[in-house]
């Protein structure tokens, strides 16, 4: 039957039903496409209007459930907070906290993310002397703490720069144990990183597959520089009038 | 590193710790050391730096409520394995500590002053400590409750003002806190506790309660857990007694001497002064009657019926403010007169405006404290009375020692003569 999701009397997310695999998943799609609720929906903050998120073969159903799959989840919201005085080893420590793990595991967990992200040197920067790219990769090492099975990323590269956005992809692309959703508007970090692709348009997914079968859909009387590109150009007639 | 700790090393308010620190140590520091020495006056002198604290506390505790969401962590919050309302008691109890600590070291502060001397009354301290926890916890739980569900910027300077003027007017009335304390009082431990229990229930209300959802105006039926919270914590505040007179002691400590005066065992750093003024009294000539024995203040009781209702009233002879000689000698001196025109009729000089026994007396008090200069002041005193005062300290400054001892004898038998059958 699949999810669906919305606020007051506005359907956003239609009857999305999908199996995830472990890898990275690129959710594409126009502003208001519904992406942000898609993931806030599996970050099992919305309970979902219809359906069920199953997350390792278990039904997060209900309160108690939502909080244990939470273990097993790691969401990096698009503009995630932090205290800027924290320590960058606090703040993923925090993180290791939040998300239910024993205290004796806490430092090594943020160490591991912190690795991951390579930010071992700042681990004891204080947040608000992080550059751009440096505290988007602290968010990541907030989501990737303690190894969750999932984990949601929405729009992480939005104001990151060329570098930052290569180091991006990096990390990300070393996180294919899991399964990584990530939320974007940029179709080269989907070619770059994405095993799979899902365009979201009005809350109904347009397109799932791979970025390869995507970009057969590409024609080359459509805009766009890349086959990718004129894919969801192909997609989403309505983004044409919009260029 | 277990949760609490984590909280405690990542909270915000530890950046003003040392300030929080100096506060209350500044306060208590720059109060007249008369409370070294005395476990009641000790605890009694933190209660000031509590006093003000707490109103710094009540503002801070706002701030720090709202700190998650000014923070931009509540999606993250709402995402989190752990329950809100752990993760909120966790920030709560990390930020009680924090503004809990500096109360607490400037208690012990105190502490290490007395313990010197190590005095009797311990007992007295541990309960005037607790009587500043309690309003400590009062304040942070008021402050969180207002940040919890109001605009952070705002809450935290209506929290600071309303709990200054809480502070300021009804909650003396209640005996929150005390300005000082004197040996004849307690804080009534039982009704603290009391206190104490309903000031952790209203944070555990507030803790309880539910939270604003995001993006959204306050949830005002939430409002009823931390209100019915607050009301039980102003109810037990309201009921019950801070602080009460104390039972006479059974084995007060009595200096013997040409007079023997006893005072409250807490007390034992005035021996030296009494021993002093004892020592002034018995220099003074046989014409003077001396009483046989004084109590300090709170040491006798008087059964008093007001109203059809009989009810013990404190009674004593003398007091010792701050371990003032003046205040001593200012008791003394009417203790002796008191004593020496025992037989004389009171309604009679009062009647003929005679000031002859007040400048006796005040030129006693000069005797006992070896000085025409009092370290009080005094206002609204009869011209009379300002006459007599002006001729006893003529007496005492320009007289020699033997003459003003003549002189004494010749105003005591003008006196005796006139009033005294």
């Amino acid at each position: 039957m699949g999810i669906s999701q919305g606020y007051g009397k506005t359907r956003v997310i239609d009857r999305f039903d999908m199996e995830l695999a472990p890898g990275v998943v690129g959710l594409l799609g126009p502003n208001g496409a519904g992406k942000t609720t898609l993931l806030r929906t599996m970050a099992t903050i919305m309970p979902p209007r219809e359906g069920k998120v199953v997350l390792d073969d278990t039904v997060v159903d209900g309160e108690h459930a939502a909080r244990h799959a939470r273990r097993r989840i790691g969401y990096l919201p698009q503009k995630f907070g932090c205290d800027p005085g924290m320590r960058v080893a606090d703040f993923v420590r925090y993180a290791a906290w939040m998300r239910g793990m024993p205290a004796e595991r806490w430092d090594s967990a943020a160490d591991l993310a912190l690795a991951q992200v390579d930010l071992v040197e700042h681990r004891r920067t204080k947040m608000r002397r992080l550059s751009g790219g440096m505290r988007q990769r602290a968010g990541i090492a907030w989501a990737i703490v303690g190894q969750p099975s999932l984990v949601l990323l929405d729009e992480p590269t939005v104001g990151l720069d060329p570098r930052q956005r290569l180091q991006f992809r990096k990390i990300v692309s070393g996180l294919r144990q899991s399964v990584v959703v990530l939320s974007t508007h940029l179709i080269e970090d989907i070619d770059a990183i994405c095993d799979q692709v899902i365009v979201l348009h009005d809350g109904t997914p347009k397109f799932t597959g791979t970025t390869a079968e995507l970009a057969a859909l590409g024609r080359d009387d459509l805009p766009g520089d890349t086959n990718l590109e004129r894919a969801y150009m192909n997609l989403l007639p309505g983004e044409e009038q919009r260029l | 590193m277990t949760a609490l700790r984590l909280h405690l090393r990542t909270s915000p308010l530890r950046w003003i710790l040392l300030p929080l620190v100096a506060l209350p140590l500044a306060i208590l520091l720059s109060q007249p050391g008369s409370w070294v020495g005395s476990w009641p006056e000790t605890g009694a002198a933190v209660q000031l730096s509590a006093f003000f604290l707490s109103v710094v506390a009540a503002g801070a505790a706002a701030w720090m409520s709202g700190s998650s969401s000014r923070h931009g962590l509540d999606e993250q919050t709402a995402a989190a394995a752990v329950p809100a309302a752990r993760a909120e008691a966790y920030r709560l109890g990390a930020t009680t500590v924090l503004l809990l600590v500096p109360y607490l070291i400037a208690a012990a502060v105190g502490f290490a002053f007395t313990a010197r001397t190590f005095p009797a009354g311990i007992q007295l301290w541990f309960g005037y400590v607790l009587m500043g926890t309690v309003v400590m916890l009062l304040a942070v739980a008021w402050g969180w409750a207002l940040g919890r569900y109001f605009d952070p910027a705002y809450s935290a300077l209506i929290a600071l003002l309303s709990w200054f003027a809480f502070r300021a007017f009804p909650g003396e009335t209640v005996d929150l806190g005390v300005v000082n304390g004197p040996a004849w009082r307690q804080p009534d431990t039982e009704a603290l506790l009391v206190r104490f229990v309903f000031a952790a229930v209203f944070l555990a209300a507030i803790v309880w309660a539910p939270r604003r959802p995001m993006r959204r105006r306050p949830n005002w039926k939430g409002l009823v857990f931390p209100v019915t919270g607050a009301a039980a914590a102003v109810i037990a505040t309201m009921t019950t007694t801070g602080v009460s007179d104390r039972h006479i002691p059974e084995n007060p400590l009595c200096v013997a001497g040409e007079v023997e005066m006893c005072l409250w065992p807490e007390d034992s750093r005035h021996v030296p002064v009494v021993e002093a003024l004892d020592g002034r009294l018995s220099t003074l000539p046989a014409f003077w009657r001396l009483p046989e024995r004084l109590h300090e203040y709170g040491l006798k009781r008087q059964r008093v019926s007001r109203g059809g209702e009989v009810f013990s009233q404190l009674e004593g002879d003398f007091r010792i403010p701050a371990g003032s000689k003046w205040g001593l000698a200012l008791d003394l001196s009417n203790a002796v007169i008191a004593q020496t025109l025992k037989s004389c009729d009171w309604d009679s000089i009062r009647k003929a405006e005679d000031f002859g026994p007040e400048t006796l007396r005040k030129w006693l008090e000069f005797y006992l404290a070896e000085s025409s200069t009092p370290e009080y002041r005094t206002s609204d005193v009869s011209q009379g009375m300002q006459e007599a005062w002006s001729v006893a300290s003529a007496a005492f400054t320009e007289m020699s020692p033997r003459r003003q001892l003549e002189w004494t004898r010749q105003q005591l038998d003008r006196v005796k003569a006139t009033y005294c059958g």
